[in-house]
């Protein structure tokens, strides 16, 4: 019998050209998804300041320092005078407390490596979702236990819009919570 | 005589990746423009209003 | 057997392709029986080929391509965040501070509130509390933004050295300036300024000709209410003409007057007249318009006649006379020469119309007013003054407030003796101070060429301009929103200025030069030298007389945060009229010659001070929807005689002064006048001013004309060549049947008469469709849902709510080329269409938006589901998505989408939008869209988004009226509304559901959301 061509290629080329091609794929995908997703970012800071310090044992709020989150769309990272309210006086000698008190005597910019961005077309907005009773960790994670500031969740749209949907698994400790909009001009104008 | 090519250009890409994963390129990246020439202050005097007085419509 | 070839060379025709075939060349005959030529089927040649094969060449291919990806480690990284050292206290990041102010534009100082962000100004509204401007600001207010973050404005102080400008610095320039003025001699120091309105401002000036004695001061404005001004002091012996009650008005006559578009007082105006096109409280007046051009009022009139300007003398005495001889006025004045008929008849007007006129002027005395134009000359003025006291007009006469002014303008035969002194070497120093005489001044004077013999001149200007280019000096000053300062216009009240931003450059505050060459030295200037000047005239001198009961730290606080201190002077009344006046007017009736000459203030750039604001350039005339230039406007007759069509050149005489200008043909103009706007051909101010229209002020002469402003005896003659004038909207065409008066026959404009109105108010209702079927099955909007209304009889076409749109929403300006392709990028536009008859058509105006329809032609055929429906009713667009397909803006059938065919911040004028400076322009909270996106009105999301997070802060549902569209903040007469359709309590619910509302384009069932409330004329029956 004479092995025709397409037996060849239905037994042999097909399920290779499948396997190649699907296994690429999901290697790709999910060896690249930290990447995409952006989760596990943790740079390093130009000053090693410790949430877990602050936040975690000294128990600061996080409004004490990020001022506008409940009035407006940026949460904003404190001004170093804030810093300087009690770090001019607090472990003055430490040197990291030195290397800030040069920024804020010298005039020259602290260059925070900023760790959560949503890209420049959606429209964030803070204080709508603070407002609600949202807490912090449901998308910073658990800061108070974190040395140096890392991306937990990702900040994709399909991560948002999921939340939105399921709002009461997701955030059970709000009663009687409503669905977020779904609408696109919620977050793109 | 093929195997060896095949070797090489292995061995040869590796090394490749290898280098342009430890390069440290950002050296000839563009700085920030830091040279802000215009600066944008409040005039302390200036008083700013806390109600917007009946709508404007 | 013959050559098959022979036979077909043999029949007739002879078919040959070549000279080789048509001699029979044997060499041709024997390759014509190869199928292949030479050479055809021999193998490639290998060694001539490049030694890199496909293979391989796909190989690298892969690899660069894999180690390009290999090599984007850094994909995380998302930049820097960069916090305050020491934040300020006002500022809370994303939200925005108002600070109340008063507008710079012009001298009518509207009060406004400026809306920061950041610590920068990005939007000006009007002051709520102020009692002129009530909350609105006109067009160049809302565009005044733009000229702070001008990158072409001064920044340093300069000096000519052998015909080159140098940068130099302040003390430098102060004491070279300094030991001048000490050194002048017997020379005369001359400060020519605009309208001073600042009674601290006047001081300074006041000190400074205290200190340098030999000094003058010249206020000077192009465009000005004198000969008004001049004619009312003699018929009241009173200083200021009053202000006009039009909100009590139920006729108002106009005589070429445009008073509700380029003439003073606009946003006053216009908001007391469209008090009397009230559809809700029935409450209609009529406004008969009797002008030479087509002008903004002249849209909006009931009844309009087309009268050149210098005929108006004889028919305001014809009304006179006729009013006298009907014995509805007394015999106060022989004006027996004047017959109105045979007026009527010499110009073509309509006896009808006049008969209307004249019985509304008797039915109506005590509630009409008529008004005369600016540029009209005295006897006019006189013989109108007369009419309303005859009539009891002087009703209108608003007494309880009237105009004040700090100081008066200086005449025009004061300023031919200042030229004159130059002339003779008499002047050692002139200061321009914040003006611009070089292109402002009347031309005979020859400015120009008198200040050849001044031996300083300098400029105080905050961008380069005539007079700078001229100058020694030229020394940078404060943009308002920079400048301290106090205005005062009307008695009763005080405007307050405070700057909302520091001074981005090294620049001074014009007052602050003035007292530090008063204190003689140059280290004198601190930043606050005239804050603290200010404040001290304040205390020692203004609030002593307000009787305030605080002291005056607070009150001074205070002061500056309402922007409007009220003071106890009220208005002393009008005196009696002095017959003695009339003997002004001569019962002489004068022959027309020629042509006449209009010159008028521009209405996007007035007197061409804002000529280098590209929002203003752009935005289209009211009229003519011409951008970037001005014309000649003259009417389709006269164009005939002439032998002229649009964009020919024409060269226009005026005693001896030639002015060359193209040719609009406006439908509705008189004939045998031509009305040109100044502002324009402007020069060494700035590249967008650069090539925008031609500069009139070459015929603007101090003598030869009836007024400054008119002109008679003008002869015309055609030139060769074109220009071509780019219009934002289509010309017009009145003759073809199939295309004339298209818009009320697809019912894009519905109107009516006030007469059909109040007979029956649901006469619109025939006209509208029946319930139409949809494929779709209808979505239940139950919730908020969002909804405009736009009453077309409070629209006047002005324009307002268009810039506001542009300065809201980032709307890039793309140049006078892309707005001749149709791309012009107005989220919002001002259609205007004509009916009737070229010589004497009707004008209805419509502003047009995207219509959020519910059943969106645009949502179903974008591939990409860039634009969707929200569930409030607004049609969303989603720029990131977009891929510029475009579809969606074929399918509107309103035209309402606008594509990004550039990136029109990079493509116009150099990448002039993309200089770092005008970055602080924009409103952070809209996207600046780059090329490729297609976008359009958004119903202000930025604002309903902001509301609904207010309303979430405050644990309370949003309503309708939480939400102002920046076209409904800015719109001087409230014609828009926006709100809740759903809410019955609610401000639209009326309007929606007015019986006098329509939606355009019924009947392609899309469902728009925007009403529009249908005009009604308030003509008498048989005119309907």
């Amino acid at each position: 019998m004479k092995a025709s061509l397409l037996d060849y290629l239905l037994r042999t080329r097909l399920p290779v050209t499948i396997f190649v091609v699907a296994a690429s794929f999901i290697i790709t995908f999910f060896a690249s998804r930290a990447e995409r997703d952006g989760v596990g970012y943790t740079p390093d800071q130009p000053i090693n300041y410790s949430h877990k310090l602050h936040a975690g044992e000294m128990q600061i709020d996080c409004q004490y320092c990020h001022v506008a989150v409940e009035k407006s769309r940026h949460a904003m990272v404190p001004a170093i005078a804030t810093c300087m309210n009690c770090h001019k006086i607090a472990k003055k000698d430490s040197p990291e407390i030195i290397k800030l008190a040069e920024y804020y005597n010298s005039g020259k910019t602290l260059m925070w490596k900023r760790v959560h961005k949503v890209p420049d077309y959606a429209y964030f907005n803070h204080s709508v979702h603070v407002n609600k009773g949202i807490e912090c960790e449901s998308c910073h994670g658990e800061i108070k236990q974190m040395e140096k500031v890392g991306q937990m969740n990702s900040f994709t749209m399909r991560n948002c819009l999921s939340c939105h949907r399921n709002s009461h698994e997701r955030l059970p400790y709000i009663k009687d919570v409503k669905r977020g909009p779904e609408d696109c001009y919620t977050c793109h104008r | 005589m093929e195997r060896k090519k095949f070797f090489k250009s292995i061995g040869i890409s590796l090394i490749g990746i290898l280098f342009v994963k430890l390069f440290p390129f950002r050296l000839f990246s563009k700085q920030n423009v830091n040279k802000r020439k215009i600066k944008v202050h409040i005039n302390p005097f200036a008083v700013k209003r806390k109600k917007i007085g009946e709508k404007n419509v | 057997m013959s050559d098959p070839k022979d036979e077909v060379q043999n029949q007739d025709p002879n078919y040959w392709r070549s000279f080789e075939e048509l001699y029979s060349d044997p060499k041709f005959l024997k390759e014509i029986n190869n199928e292949f030529k030479d050479g055809a089927d021999e193998a490639p040649d290998t060694s001539k080929m490049s030694s890199l094969s496909r293979r391989k060449f796909f190989a690298l291919l892969g690899a660069s391509a894999a180690v390009a990806g290999a090599a984007c480690s850094d994909y995380q990284d998302r930049g820097e965040i960069v916090p305050y050292k020491d934040k300020p206290e006002e500022i809370t990041i994303g939200k925005a501070n108002y600070y109340a102010s008063t507008c710079g534009g012009c001298s009518s100082a509207c009060g406004i509130l400026i809306k920061t962000r950041e610590g920068r100004p990005i939007k000006v509204d009007g002051n709520p509390d102020h009692p002129v401007s009530r909350g609105k600001i006109c067009s160049q207010g809302q565009a005044a933004t733009m000229s702070l973050y001008d990158p072409e404005r001064l920044k340093t102080p300069r000096q000519k050295i052998k015909n080159r400008f140098e940068d130099i610095n302040w003390q430098q320039a102060d004491s070279e300036i300094i030991e001048a003025l000490s050194n002048i001699g017997g020379k005369e120091i001359a400060i020519i300024t605009n309208q001073i309105i600042s009674p601290t401002e006047n001081r300074v000036l006041k000190d400074f000709v205290d200190k340098y004695t030999a000094t003058r001061i010249y206020s000077f404005e192009q465009f000005n209410e004198s000969v008004r001004n001049i004619a009312w002091q003699k018929c009241y012996n009173s200083d200021e003409f009053p202000i006009i009650k039009w909100d009590e008005a139920e006729v108002v006559v106009s005589l070429d007057s445009d008073f509700l578009g380029a003439d003073y007082n606009r946003v006053e105006n216009t908001r007391l007249f469209s008090e009397g096109k009230d559809v809700i409280n029935k409450n209609f007046n009529r406004l008969y318009s009797v002008e030479s051009d087509l002008s903004l009022t002249g849209m909006n009139a009931d009844y309009r006649l087309m009268l050149r300007a210098d005929a108006q003398y004889a028919f305001v005495m014809g009304i006179i006379n006729e009013l006298q001889s009907k014995n509805v006025i007394n015999n106060t004045v022989n004006a027996s020469s004047f017959n109105l008929s045979k007026l009527a008849a010499d110009f073509g007007l309509s006896e009808k119309i006049l008969n209307y006129l004249i019985n509304d002027l008797t039915n109506k005395k005590g509630k009409a007013i008529v008004y005369a134009g600016n540029h009209l000359p005295e006897k006019v003025h006189i013989a109108v003054n007369l009419l309303n006291e005859e009539l009891g007009n002087s009703n209108l006469y608003n007494t309880k407030q009237s105009r004040i002014t700090v100081r008066k303008l200086s005449s025009l035969n004061d300023i031919k003796k200042l030229a004159d002194k130059m002339n003779s070497g008499n002047v050692g120093m002139v200061i321009h101070y914040g003006s611009n005489p070089v292109y402002n001044f009347p031309a005979d004077i020859n400015y120009a060429d008198a200040i050849q013999n001044v031996d300083k001149v300098i400029t105080l200007a905050e961008t380069e301009n005539e007079s700078a280019n001229v100058s020694n000096y030229v020394l940078p000053i404060n943009n308002t929103f920079e400048a301290w300062g106090d205005a005062k216009t009307r008695t009763g009240f005080y405007s307050m200025q405070q700057p909302v931003i520091a001074p981005l450059y090294s620049t001074r505050q014009k007052e602050s030069i003035i007292l530090s060459w008063i204190n003689g030295n140059s280290d004198s200037n601190k930043e606050n030298l005239y804050h603290k000047y200010l404040m001290s005239n304040w205390e020692n001198e203004i609030y002593p007389t307000l009787n305030s009961r605080i002291e005056f730290k607070k009150f001074w606080f205070g002061a500056l945060h309402d922007g409007v201190v009220r003071s106890n002077d009220t208005s002393t009344g009008n005196g009696s009229f002095n017959y003695a006046a009339l003997s002004g007017l001569t019962n002489h009736q004068n022959k027309m010659k020629g042509m006449t000459v209009h010159i008028k203030e521009s209405y996007s750039l007035r007197d061409g001070r804002f000529a280098n604001n590209g929002w203003l350039q752009e935005s289209p005339h009211p009229v003519s929807k011409v951008t970037w230039d001005n014309y000649a406007a003259i009417s389709t007759t006269t164009a005939k005689k002439i032998n002229v069509k649009k964009d020919d050149i024409i060269e226009i005489k005026v005693n001896d002064r030639l002015l060359t200008i193209p040719v609009f043909v406006q439908p509705g103009h008189a004939d045998d006048s031509i009305t040109i706007e100044t502002g324009y051909g402007r020069t060494n101010s700035g590249s967008v001013s650069e090539g925008a229209g031609f500069n009139a002020n070459t015929i603007f002469s101090s003598s030869g004309g009836i007024t400054p402003w008119l002109y008679e005896g003008v002869t015309v003659k055609k030139l060769t060549g074109t220009y071509r004038l780019v219009v934002a909207q289509t010309i017009y065409d009145f003759t073809e049947e199939d295309k004339k008066d298209i818009p009320e026959k697809r019912g894009i404009i519905k109107e009516g008469t006030v007469e059909q109105y109040l007979n029956d108010p649901h006469f619109l209702n025939d006209k509208k469709h029946k319930d139409l079927k949809s494929v779709n099955p209808p979505i239940p909007y139950d919730g908020l849902k969002w909804g405009m209304s736009i009453d077309l009889n409070k629209c006047l076409g002005c324009s307002e709510c268009f810039v506001a749109c542009n300065v809201e929403n980032n709307i890039p300006v793309v140049g006078k080329e892309e707005v001749d392709k149709g791309r012009e990028m107005h989220w919002l536009r001002i259609d205007r269409y004509y009916s009737g008859t070229a010589e004497d058509p009707k004008v209805s105006v419509q502003p047009m938006l995207c219509q959020h329809c519910d059943q969106a032609p645009c949502e179903t055929v974008c591939p990409v589901l860039a634009t969707t429906h929200s569930a409030d009713g607004l049609n969303q667009m989603v720029y990131n998505r977009c891929v510029g397909v475009r579809y969606c803006s074929n399918n509107c059938p309103y035209k309402v989408r606008r594509f990004n065919f550039f990136n029109f911040r990079d493509s116009f004028n150099d990448s002039y939008q993309e200089s770092p400076v005008f970055a602080l322009l924009h409103n952070p909270e809209v996207t600046v869209r780059s090329r490729g996106v297609m976008e359009k009105c958004t119903f202000c999301i930025q604002r309903i988004a902001e509301a609904r997070s207010d309303a979430t802060r405050e644990s309370r549902k949003m309503i309708g009226e939480d939400v102002h569209t920046a076209c409904q903040d800015a719109c001087v007469t409230n014609a828009i509304h926006f709100g809740d359709i759903n809410d019955e309590n609610g401000e639209l619910y009326k309007y929606r559901n007015h019986e006098l509302g329509y939606h355009v384009l019924e009947e392609l069932n899309t469902k728009p959301n925007v009403t529009y409330i249908a005009k009604l004329r308030n003509t008498h029956s048989e005119e309907a």
